[in-house]
């Protein structure tokens, strides 16, 4: 499910240790990110749908490709059938090994039945923590549609955000920390 | 997957892939009026927690998946707690007591095909999901970029919208897996014995 060669030129995402620092780093500046903004947001409420969402919403929709599994480019492979240029798809034909995204070939990039079997089964795993999450999120939502509207569109949009990062970063994080050590390629 | 469901001790064969499917539009349907319902009500406000009932009970009577009654069997492949009370009358008068026996496994626990669907299905239901994030994301951003957008057109209030959102993520977070399983699984054999 990883990619062989690594997508970051300055480090090798072989070792499991490696891709768990990444996991760790990565959660670490999203949630930051999360926290800072809902510091923000409760100081300025009026501007809650002004250029302050601008900026998580950013992140949230390049944040995940770090990692990969949403798009190509990343440490994980892409979940998707990686869609390609009719030119590249000819390219990539002819010469499969040859570096398609950074040094990355195509044929790093295609799961095979083994990586299709890990990924059903990862999602399975991620979409039960999120289905517990979505639920307490609600039960959130419900008390606080009895408290007031300002603590509903507050709670919401923050519930939203979270989910969002979760449910786009969860399977790649759960891939990358539990793969186990690969082989350095030649 | 079961071929037959069983309402207050009635079966009804659902081998054929034209009766799950139209369960599944029926449900859904059923979900939209709800929610329609109780948005001209409360506008969700007091009565969010009724959705979350109404999704429990379509999975504990119909769709299966979470709980040991209903079309798809547990997917984590527990059999059901067994009490070493005595039934209580009302079961008994509703039908709803059905005794777990040890040759029943085959009811609730999965093989590696069904296995393998339960996770195909849930990566499917979890792209659709990931994609349904996008709808208030983009609501969002038509927002930041101009000050009048579709929610004022609507007159819905952006609390409201994120609460109603929600309440449709909640739905299809607890029913999609087994609706993609009830769709996609082709004609089984049917389990009521032809009179």
């Amino acid at each position: 499910m990883i990619v062989e060669s690594s997508p970051f030129p300055w480090f090798s995402c072989t070792r499991r240790r490696t891709r768990r620092i990444v996991v760790a780093v990565y959660w670490v500046i999203v949630l930051s990110i999360f926290g800072l903004y809902q510091w923000v947001v409760s100081l300025h409420p009026s501007g809650f749908y002004g250029l302050a969402l601008l900026f998580p919403l950013q992140l949230i929709v390049f944040l995940p490709a770090i990692l990969g599994g949403v798009r190509a480019g990343g440490i994980v492979k892409p979940f998707g059938k990686v869609r390609l240029l009719p030119m590249d798809d000819t390219f990539t034909r002819l010469n499969p090994n040859q570096p398609l995204m950074g040094n990355i070939s195509a044929a790093e990039m295609t799961l095979d039945e083994r990586d299709e079997w890990d990924r059903d089964r990862v999602h399975y795993f991620a979409y039960t923590a999120s289905r517990w999450l979505v639920l307490a999120l609600a039960v959130v939502q419900v008390v606080a549609g009895l408290a007031g509207p300002q603590w509903l569109l507050r709670i919401g949009a923050a519930s939203f955000i979270l989910i969002a990062l979760v449910l786009w970063s969860l399977p790649q994080s759960i891939i990358l920390w539990t793969e186990p050590d690969m082989e350095e390629p030649q | 997957m079961r071929a037959e469901i069983a309402i207050f001790g009635k079966r009804i064969d659902m081998s054929a892939r034209a009766r799950r499917r139209a369960l599944v539009v029926l449900m859904y349907l059923a979900f939209a009026v709800l929610l329609a319902i109780l948005w001209n009500s409360t506008h969700w406000r007091a009565t969010g927690a009724w959705v979350i009932w109404a999704v429990i009970a379509a999975c504990r009577l119909f769709i299966g998946g979470y709980y040991s009654s209903g079309l798809v069997k547990p997917f984590n492949g527990k059999a059901p707690q067994q009490l070493w009370l005595p039934p209580s009358l009302q079961a008994l008068r509703l039908n709803f007591y059905r005794p777990v026996l040890a040759a029943d496994k085959e009811a609730y626990s999965n093989d590696e095909r069904e296995l393998t669907q339960r996770d195909r299905a849930h990566y499917t239901a979890y792209q659709i999901l990931a994609a349904f994030l996008l709808v208030p994301m983009f609501v969002a951003s038509l927002r930041t970029s101009s000050g009048r957008d579709l929610l004022d057109r609507l007159a819905i209030p952006p609390a409201e919208f994120c609460y109603g959102l929600t309440m449709i993520g909640v739905v299809l977070f607890f029913t999609l897996p087994q609706a993609i399983l009830l769709w996609t699984e082709p004609d089984m054999e049917p389990m009521i014995e032809a009179k």
